[in-house]
């Protein structure tokens, strides 16, 4: 379970977030919303532990996942994240994006981790590129990728941004069947969007961010029957 | 013209000699000072306008002006017997350096803030983030300019004459005084090429084996 309190941000004098406050149980696909420029990407840097709040607690299964202004290991161990430029590690092969973490963070053997990175990226459809470089894969396929890698070191959460900006109508139809399947195994979704029809098909709750405050934090149903 | 080469090349060759010491020397010292100062400047901030001093002075002035103050300069203000292969060798290192560190720090600067995140966000420690994935990347950024500068740097090992060091041009020099026949510098000419190509050669294989992902 994330819990946000009270959380405020702002860079230098520029009030970002103001007193965000909400949880986000676990198994529920929630979709983030709100105008450029409404917080919602310094939410995401909070959520995902790239930014420490200014006042205000972020909880993580009732812990604290920052420690005396410092991230703890609790954001990384639960939370996977997939940026909306997916920020792949263009010096290594695909399979090598997972391996290297997952050796970091595991201390497994190489072979294992390969062996693992192998299974995972062959669930999502990517066997035949283990040996490209991201670069020489599409966009939906360097998306997929993204999120095998957020997966590597098994989140519950998967945190992701943007999650159709760089695709096709085809490949935002191959993420919304992925991500509902990902859902089925139990991960807790929290897509950061401004597709609005995407947000329809995927979540069942909205949180609609507004000038950095809630403007909306309710069922994804109501929310979509009284915009369109 | 056959015998006279015959003649004259061992002189020239042992100039090369020295000009192959001066620049293997220069390249195993001025890139790892380069990489640190490159480093330093890039994540450590105090110490950027010292380094940044630095690079704009050795940059900003001739290479020929730097070997001659190592040599000539410095003996007057240190009262110390300057050995000339010493002199030449510590100013092409802190040469080389100044512009390697550029190199580097330019190489940091053009890698996304999205790969340091993507580190992060994996749960990798700041020494994990910088070892497999900053310096990979920056080396690949660096590269090319690299070789262009390791190419460069077979040319001016021959600015070693300046400060009488008997590195291959001197030597080609002394031999057209004495013979008043100008085969010698075609020779060293000859030399220069083959050096350069030797270069150009391991710069492309280095190209090819670092840059397939490009």
């Amino acid at each position: 379970m994330i819990q946000l309190n009270n959380i405020s941000f702002a860079y230098d004098k520029e009030i970002i977030l103001k007193n965000i406050g909400f949880t986000i149980e676990k198994g529920e696909i929630v979709g983030i919303l709100g105008l450029s420029g409404s917080g919602k990407t310094t939410l995401l840097k909070i959520l995902s532990g790239l930014l420490i709040p200014d006042k205000g607690t972020y909880l993580i299964d009732g812990l604290q996942a920052f420690d005396k202004q410092r991230k703890s290991d609790k954001i990384a161990a639960e939370l996977g994240v997939v940026f909306q430029q997916f920020n792949l590690f263009p010096h290594l092969t695909v399979v090598d994006n997972l391996v290297m973490p997952l050796r970091l963070r595991t201390k497994k053997s190489k072979n294992e981790c390969i062996s693992i990175a192998t299974e995972l990226l062959d669930v999502l459809g990517l066997k035949d590129q283990l040996m490209k470089f991201p670069h020489q894969c599409s966009g939906g396929q360097q998306q997929r990728i993204a999120i095998a890698r957020a997966l590597i070191l098994n989140p519950k959460v998967l945190l992701i941004d943007e999650p159709t900006s760089a695709l096709d109508k085809e490949n935002v139809k191959k993420v919304e069947e992925l991500l509902k399947t990902l859902h089925q195994r139990g991960l807790t979704l929290i897509l950061i969007t401004h597709d609005l029809p995407f947000a329809q098909a995927m979540c069942k709750r909205v949180v609609e961010l507004s000038d950095g405050n809630v403007l909306y934090d309710g069922p994804a149903e109501t929310y979509f029957a009284n915009l369109f | 013209m056959m015998t006279y080469w015959l003649e004259i090349l061992p002189t020239i060759a042992q100039g090369f000699r020295t000009s192959i010491i001066v620049y293997v020397l220069t390249m195993m010292l001025a890139l790892p000072l380069g990489l640190v100062l490159g480093l330093m400047a890039d994540m450590w901030k105090p110490a950027r306008p010292i380094i940044g001093v630095f690079t704009w002075i050795i940059r900003g002035t001739p290479l020929l002006l730097q070997l001659y103050i190592t040599m000539y300069a410095i003996p007057l203000i240190i009262p110390m017997r300057m050995d000339r292969f010493f002199a030449g060798t510590l100013t092409f290192v802190i040469n080389y350096a100044a512009y390697f560190a550029e190199i580097f720090r330019s190489g940091l600067a053009i890698i996304p803030l999205g790969q340091w995140q993507a580190g992060q966000v994996l749960g990798l420690k700041r020494s994990e983030i910088i070892i497999y994935i900053i310096l990979p990347q920056m080396f690949r950024n660096s590269l090319l300019p690299l070789i262009n500068e390791a190419i460069t740097l077979v040319k001016d090992t021959s600015l070693l004459a300046a400060i009488a060091i008997g590195e291959m041009l001197r030597n080609a020099k002394e031999i057209v005084g004495r013979d008043l026949r100008v085969d010698a510098l075609v020779i060293a000419g000859l030399f220069y090429l083959f050096f350069s190509f030797i270069v150009v050669r391991i710069g492309k294989r280095l190209e090819l084996t670092f840059l397939k992902q490009l």
